[in-house]
């Protein structure tokens, strides 16, 4: 073999070499949040209720849990119910559940949030990311997936919300316990749980 | 004409012989793969227990394994699951093993049985024995499903599906089932 030939030869190799560590599925740059991470702010996103939302607005709450939810999915849909009970249960402690849905199928856009968050009674906020920019910047992967931000902003837990979608079979609270940990002070025995439902629908 | 007869017997005798020889050669060169596919025609459905499942992919040693999780309740997953089936009878013959992992627990076993025998999925399905959340936590499943993950002939992860923060594509998993086939 030419001296030439095996110069060609190894930056060949040296490309697929580089083109195979890029492959899909293997180079996972996707963002992930450790705890402790100052959260990720928004800003101008679209609420059920017709206004913009950003962070910001729910400074006044000591505790912000934010969930990326989404209509179609039984999985999330499993979990309307506690979040309302949620909101309910800790509202007067300082906590604001805001609820965030970034697909954008037919069955997930705006129009069918307003109907879903009445039907449901959501006495939260429901907004709406078309760009699905919250759920890169906060490495949201399915629905539902939470994150507890507390006072100072700050990643604080999270995950999932309870360890069954059947909720009658649920044995470990695992958002409530962090919840009840973070609001006396101390830090939750666990911080990090893995979330489990429908994948986010990317574009 | 009694040694004549008598001829015609060995013959038979001997061919009957080379045949059975031969079936038994085949027989055990089947066998001789750790795994036995399931019967052609034939769907199964068995309770996996999550913790076990890299000692059963170690059984798929020299083969392409395709593992599909999903779920009754993942319309996306029941979309995509006939695509899984399809690649499997398109390329079983080249060395692909399929495994399907259903997350719906064992209280809807009947149900996804159901589902497989309309699907006609004629390779390994597994249904986790924990509930789902906790299955999600012992198989790895980070991201929610659908997810189907591809192991090289030698066991090796070589893909999983979707990427990260990108939709499924079928055309994604064909390329990549192709192309570990081929080496």
């Amino acid at each position: 073999m030419t001296r030439r030939s095996m110069i060609v030869v190894a930056a060949m190799a040296a490309v697929v070499a580089v083109a195979w560590a890029l492959a899909p599925g293997l180079a996972a740059d996707q963002k992930k949040l450790a705890i402790g991470d100052d959260a990720p702010t928004w800003s101008d996103l679209i609420g059920i209720d017709g206004a913009k939302h950003s962070l910001a607005d729910y400074k006044k709450a000591d505790l912000v849990v934010l969930v990326f939810t989404c209509n179609h999915c039984p999985v999330a849909q499993a979990y309307e119910g506690r979040l309302v009970q949620l909101q309910k249960d800790y509202e007067a402690k300082g906590v604001q559940v805001v609820a965030v849905n970034v697909n954008n199928l037919d069955a997930d856009k705006l129009d069918q949030m307003k109907i879903r968050a009445t039907e449901k009674g959501f006495n939260f906020p429901y907004l709406y990311d078309a760009s699905q920019k919250i759920a890169k910047d906060y490495g949201a992967t399915c629905t539902p997936h939470v994150f507890v931000l507390d006072k100072d902003r700050k990643v604080a837990y999270m995950g999932r919300i309870d360890d069954n979608q059947t909720v009658s079979k649920v044995k470990k609270q695992d958002l409530r316990s962090a919840l009840d940990a973070i609001l006396t002070g101390k830090s939750p025995p666990v911080t990090v749980t893995l979330q489990f439902g429908c994948t986010i629908k990317w574009d | 004409m009694l040694e004549h007869n008598l001829r015609r017997v060995r013959i038979w005798a001997l061919t009957c012989a080379a045949l059975a020889v031969l079936l038994l050669a085949v027989a055990s060169c089947r066998s001789s793969k750790k795994e036995e596919p399931a019967p052609a025609g034939k769907v199964t459905l068995q309770t996996l227990d999550e913790t076990e499942f890299g000692r059963i992919l170690e059984r798929y040693r020299g083969k392409v394994v395709l593992v599909d999780y999903w779920a009754l309740w993942c319309v996306p997953c029941k979309k995509l699951f006939p695509h899984t089936v399809e690649l499997y009878h398109e390329l079983a013959g080249r060395g692909l093993a399929v495994i399907s992992v259903s997350l719906d627990g064992l209280d809807n076993k009947a149900e996804v049985q159901e589902f497989l025998r309309a699907h006609e999925a004629t390779f390994d399905n597994f249904i986790a024995s924990h509930e789902p959340a906790e299955a999600a936590v012992l198989l790895g499943i980070e991201s929610g499903i659908p997810h189907l993950r591809l192991f090289d002939r030698d066991g090796k992860l070589r893909g999983t599906f979707p990427p990260p923060q990108t939709a499924v594509e079928p055309a994604e998993i064909d390329a990549a089932v192709k192309e570990l086939l081929e080496r």
